[in-house]
């Protein structure tokens, strides 16, 4: 959707730093490990509801920063985890975790028969499938009243019996969830991240190499599925509720918001616009009953100013700041990544995530 | 045999009220290759907007001039002000449209409230038509009557009107339009106000079917959606097709299979996405 | 009317499309631009109609001393540019006289009117299929229609970007000769062009481009089309 920056690809692979990296998420870790025992129960729980809502916006982020379409049924997949859950553990009688697998399953295929669907799709064409989707299990949901209860949606779904406190569940949640970040930065890492990146930027280069696009396509959005099932799983088991509302294709925007926010480029950038999301809100929503209208001028300013997210503009922020002050940064300056283009004259040049800025 | 007919007149005059809906959508999608995912936002404002004019005045040409006349001119506005700088970019484009109708449609809630609003018929389309077994209302017969004009009204301005020949070479060739000396900015606004005017304007007409209360416009933005979807999006004659195909599995379903209504609804919609893309009477892009 | 095209740098995204071009064309006079496939040719007869890409960074186009760099896309037509792109571009779901008279709100009914005359006068055989579709005509009669199309607004200076692409050897002699016409009318014309021969045969003067830059100028009279220097630079 955005130009990756190359600064900050570079630098995520640049091996001088690989030390330095691995410190810096140890301590992060750890200090977010020991956060409950500090904090206050209302700021535990908006730090439990971020880690799933943020895995939920990093899944999504995997079609958007590496396939480069853009979901909007993303919570659709979500809310099919979270319903199996719901339905196994108040009307079968599983256990959770038994319940949770069996959602992991269901969203699994469930993933991979719309993928089926997509395989084909680019840009708005996908984005139209993807809203139909999400409205279709919205749907289900809202009128399949004999399983899912309807808009009264399922309640009642308690966690696994060795989760008694908030805490308890706030650690669960950390852990599943930082599993799941490591297993995603793998596939970003990993070769078949670079195919899948190919195929959303160069997708005639891959059929000449002898890779299938559609082939990828489908991966990536059964793993994109699958991770927001993870999410999902976490979310029933946090609220111990759901209904039609969870999968609601509002719930998808703002999700899709939060990875735009946030920045696709960036690996943890769609985590950094759940946070900012869902913190602005626990401020909001007291004062004003305005949340949408807020949440959509912030989507316009994003779409418009900030084609890259905070963290792009963090970014060309910090690239400024090292050019400005080499010796601050104590490394090579950025421009040394950008490929060769002529040398512009001052005045003329233009702001470097926009290169399609219109004529008319 | 009577429940069939009035299945059928049901499908019918609610896939004229969909064509009625989707045209300023498919419109903007035609010639500008917008897909406004606001257009539910703007069919709720006129709505709201007719419905204020309607029970100040009762005068319904003036609730149809200020509905279509204030939504296509705020389209515009917000056309040209907001969509000029990422033009180009389908994305960023659609995402543009989701923000603006979030902002509209939570604006709508601050201005009008939350409570359903009814809107009568004129006097002259209340009541009922006798059609032996079934009495049809009046006003669904005055829709599919309408929805023909209008249907018959777009062909003529695009096929047989020199404004349709420029935007149909809008459509074929943009840049080369403009590089021929005419000012495309300029029919863009046309086209933008078009398509809020129909919006705006369906707003009256399916605020008396449906009524007016808040969520109506993702309602109606889906509606719309899966119709222009099936027909092929931005094909006049698709939109046609695509409003019966939905408006009769619609009645039908709702009538026989109320629980599986949206699989009856999206399952054909996707089923053909997967197998012809580009849909029932879309060109190959 | 005189156009004129100074250090003229442009680029499509980030990868750049013309270094340094400089020229001039002043009615009457007609201008070849040659050079190999990807050399700035067509970017260099885009930026000037202001074509959506490449942008221009750096540079100015100016028409009589009105400047042309920045502004609406409908600037260049109106002032009195003809534009004739590469692979015709005709709008293939108008018909042939819908293709002309779609001018009529740029240009107004008078002018449009005596531009299909002048049309139908210079292309007889346009007149007889005017009411078909564009997109069923043959490639020599889409060019016809795409040249015929660009004179619709009177212009004083017509960018042609290589008229004889891919058409039988009998039309491009027939679009020659109509090319021919149009200069001795007044006209002025750059014509980029692939074929030497054809440009040194049309041209009062070319120019050669290589990597996006002006690396050589002659009049075309004293051309010898086997010059070792023009062919290294032409890859013949």
């Amino acid at each position: 959707m955005t130009t990756l920056m190359p600064q900050l690809t570079s630098r995520w692979t640049d091996q001088t730093n690989q030390n330095r990296r691995f410190l810096a998420v140890v301590i992060t870790l750890v200090i977010v490990a020991v956060a409950p025992m500090f904090l206050q129960q209302f700021h535990v729980g908006l730090l439990t509801r971020i880690f799933f809502m943020g895995l939920l916006a990093m899944s999504l982020n995997v079609l958007v920063s590496l396939t480069r379409v853009l979901s909007l049924g993303h919570a659709g997949l979500f809310g099919v985890a979270a319903y199996v859950v719901a339905i196994g553990v108040t009307r079968w009688e599983l256990p959770f975790l038994t319940a949770a697998a069996v959602a992991l399953v269901v969203t699994g295929l469930v993933s991979m028969l719309f993928a089926v669907m997509i395989v084909r799709a680019q840009g708005v064409t996908f984005v139209m499938i993807t809203v139909a989707q999400g409205m279709l299990l919205w749907g289900a949901a809202e009128r399949w009243v004999s399983v899912t209860n309807g808009n009264n949606g399922i309640r009642g779904v308690r966690p696994p019996e060795f989760i008694q406190t908030a805490n308890d569940f706030y650690w669960a949640a950390f852990a599943v969830v930082a599993v799941s970040v490591f297993a995603l930065w793998r596939l970003h890492t990993s070769f078949l991240g670079t195919r899948l990146r190919g195929t959303g930027d160069s997708p005639t280069r891959m059929t000449s190499l002898g890779y299938s696009n559609a082939w990828h396509r489908f991966i990536a959005f059964t793993i994109a599925g699958l991770f927001a099932g993870v999410a999902g799983i976490l979310y029933v088991g946090y609220f111990g509720f759901v209904s039609p509302t969870t999968l609601h294709v509002g719930n998808s925007v703002q999700v899709a918001l939060a990875v735009i926010l946030g920045g696709s480029a960036l690996f943890l950038g769609p985590l950094l616009g759940t946070a900012v999301l869902l913190t602005a809100r626990t401020w909001v929503v007291p004062v004003t009953d305005r949340w949408n209208l807020i949440v959509g001028a912030l989507m316009i300013v994003t779409v418009l100013f900030l084609p890259n997210g905070l963290a792009g503009a963090f970014a060309s922020a910090w690239a400024k700041l090292t050019r400005r002050i080499p010796r601050l940064a104590g490394r090579r300056s950025p421009d040394q990544n950008a490929p060769s283009a002529p040398a512009e004259p001052p005045g003329s040049s233009q702001p470097s995530g926009t290169p399609e800025r219109p004529q008319h | 045999m009577s429940i069939l007919l009035s299945s059928v007149l049901n499908g019918l005059s609610f896939a004229a009220l969909l064509f009625l809906i989707a045209g300023g959508f498919t419109l903007l999608y035609g010639i500008m290759r917008l897909l406004n995912l606001a257009h539910g936002a703007l069919y709720l404002w006129g709505a709201y907007l007719a419905a204020a004019v309607i029970s100040g005045t009762g005068n319904y040409l003036l609730a149809v001039l200020v509905a279509g006349g204030v939504v296509g001119i705020a389209t515009v506005i917000g056309g040209v002000g907001l969509f000029a700088r990422v033009q180009g970019n389908e994305l960023r484009e659609v995402l543009l449209t989701i923000a603006v109708s979030l902002v509209l449609a939570d604006a709508a809630l601050a201005v009008w409230g939350g409570h359903p609003v009814g809107v009568q018929a004129p006097e002259f389309l209340r009541g009922a038509a006798d059609f032996m077994p079934v009495a049809f209302p009046i006003y669904r017969l005055f829709l599919m009557g309408l929805a023909l004009a209008v249907g018959f009204g777009l062909w003529y301005l695009i096929e047989r009107t020199s404004v349709g020949a420029l935007l149909r070479a809008c459509v074929d060739n943009r840049a080369m339009l403009a590089s021929l000396g005419v000012n495309v900015r300029r029919l863009y606004w046309f086209v933008w106000m078009a398509g809020g005017f129909l919006a705006g304007v369906a707003g009256l007409l399916g605020s008396i079917v449906f009524g007016i209360a808040p969520g109506v416009d993702v309602q109606i933005l889906l509606l719309a959606l899966v119709v222009v979807v099936l027909g092929g999006l931005g094909s006049l004659s698709g939109a046609a097709l695509g409003s019966l195909v939905v408006g009769l599995s619609y009645s039908f379903a709702t009538v026989y299979a109320p629980e599986l209504l949206y699989f009856i609804i999206f399952g054909p919609m996707l089923i053909l996405l997967v197998i012809r893309p580009q849909g029932l009477r879309g060109a190959n892009a | 009317m005189r156009l004129s095209v100074t250090s003229l740098a442009a680029q499509y995204g980030q990868g750049a499309a013309l270094h340094d071009v400089s020229l001039e064309v002043a009615e009457g006079e007609v201008i070849g631009l040659i050079g190999r496939n990807g050399m700035g040719k067509t970017s260099t007869l885009r930026a000037v109609m202001r074509w959506p890409e490449p942008t221009v960074t750096a540079g100015r186009i100016t028409v009589d001393g009105t400047d042309l760099t920045r502004g609406a896309a409908h600037r260049p037509a109106r002032i009195g540019l003809g534009y004739v792109p590469q692979g015709r571009m005709i709008f293939g779901s108008l018909t042939v006289e819908e293709n002309l008279s779609v001018l009529t709100r740029a240009f107004g009914r008078a002018t449009v009117r005596a531009g299909l005359t002048r049309v139908w006068d210079l292309f007889p055989k346009l007149a007889d299929i005017r009411n078909r579709r564009a997109s069923v005509l043959s490639g020599g009669e889409q060019q016809m229609l795409a040249i015929g199309r660009a004179l619709v607004g009177q212009p004083r200076i017509l960018l042609l970007d290589e008229p004889s692409e891919g058409l039988a050897p009998s039309i491009v002699d027939e679009l020659t000769g109509a090319i021919r016409n149009l200069a001795n009318d007044g006209v002025g014309i750059l014509l980029a062009e692939q074929n030497l021969t054809l440009a040194v045969s049309l041209t009062d003067r070319l120019l050669v481009l290589e990597q996006g830059r002006v690396v050589l100028a002659r009049d075309s009279s004293g051309v010898d089309i086997n010059d070792p220097t023009l062919r290294s630079h032409l890859g013949v």
